[in-house]
């Protein structure tokens, strides 16, 4: 098994992974979707609400923000000692204070404040609710951790995807240099340099096949890798993307783990 | 992630798999293929909604419990692999 890191920011991280199959790279980005935990504002209190929106809605805008999550201090409420009936190893209380004075105002997620420094809207600038003159609106919500099996809100990752690797090749002897498929290929893949068309930058390849249909018959081929894939992992915020691969590999290792428990008492 | 026996002689195996979808069994399906011993292996969810995925083993030569512990220990390590290796990449990917 070897693997590559393309791309890593804060958001992000792109890498390769070579030798595991399709059964294992699906296992583990359906864990990194709903088994890994992460925070979000699961019940609302609202103690005044006189904007247009309707408190269902606005509860529901609450409930979606993501929010910067600390693995280490929360429990998830069913393994709590509460017994989920929220305490404050289970749960963090934000409150939302705002009315508008003679003009009218836009409520974003940064007017949201934590009791813990640590669980905070991932970002400041999600709209939740315009305020005309004098309306106002007083909030208390309540996050917990949860998983994305239960409700899609508690997803830490935006994006979790894997595509093969594309391996994109020109049979130079049916290739008649006519550069039609540079132009068609939209991730400019192809190039013509002189009378050759080589290839560059391939893993970004989409595998849309536009350069096939453009040129002659079996000019060119686009296959992919059986055993190696490209994955894509973009957090929403709530945790760092390394933390999510990590925590994600840890959570599979725990179910395998207990499924081995059960094989051993056979 | 809760087993649960149904059936056990010693060349069948079948047990339930309580709270899970498709992930995890189609990882196991695929991990007990690579053994030679195994015959079969497979799992049905009777509803999507409401059922819990029903993996059923027949092996030859070699008794079902230690082919599935066999397979188990290798997905297991080729996870551990994975983390260490994500952890590593990451890390030389930091210092470049
Ligand atoms: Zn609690």
């Amino acid at each position: 098994m070897e693997i590559t890191i393309i791309h890593k920011s804060e958001q992000d991280v792109h890498f390769l992974v070579e030798g595991v199959d399709v059964s294992f790279a699906n296992a583990l980005r359906r864990t990194m979707l709903t088994r890994l935990p992460a925070m979000a504002i699961d019940e609302v209190l609202i103690l005044e609400n006189t904007s247009v929106m309707y408190d269902e809605m606005l509860a529901q805008r609450l409930g979606l923000i993501p929010l910067t999550t600390d693995l280490e201090s929360y429990n998830l409420p069913q393994d709590c000692d509460c017994e989920g009936k929220g305490c404050s190893l289970c749960q963090c209380t934000l409150t939302l204070e705002v009315e508008a004075g003679d003009e009218e105002v836009v409520v974003y997620s940064r007017d949201l404040s934590s009791e813990d420094p640590k669980v905070n809207p991932a970002t400041g600038e999600i709209p939740l609710v315009k305020l005309a003159p004098h309306q106002h609106v007083i909030i208390e919500a309540y996050a917990r951790l949860g998983t994305g099996s239960e409700n899609a809100k508690f997803q830490p990752v935006a994006t979790v995807a894997y595509k093969y690797v594309p391996v994109v090749s020109v049979d130079k002897k049916k290739c008649d240099q006519c550069g039609a498929c540079v132009e068609v290929c939209p991730k400019q893949i192809l190039k013509l340099d002189g009378k050759t068309i080589s290839t560059q930058n391939t893993l970004d390849c989409s595998l849309c096949e536009a350069c096939m249909k453009e040129c002659e018959p079996g000019a060119i081929s686009i296959e992919s890798k059986p055993d190696s894939f490209l994955f894509k992992v973009e957090s929403t915020g709530a945790l760092p993307p390394e933390a999510i691969v990590e925590t994600a590999a840890e959570i599979l290792k725990d179910r395998i783990g207990v499924a081995l428990d059960f094989a051993n008492s056979l | 992630m809760e087993p649960k026996l149904i059936e056990n002689n010693r060349y069948e195996l079948k047990f339930e798999i309580g709270g899970e979808k498709h992930a995890f069994p189609n990882l196991l399906r695929k991990t007990l293929l690579e053994e030679e011993s195994v015959e079969f292996a497979g799992y049905i969810i009777e509803h999507p909604l409401l059922s819990n995925p029903v993996f059923t083993i027949r092996t030859k030569r070699r008794q079902c419990n230690t082919v599935l512990r066999d397979a188990l220990e290798k997905m297991l390590a080729r996870t551990e692999e994975f983390r260490k290796k994500f952890e590593q990449s990451i890390a030389d990917h930091s210092v470049e």
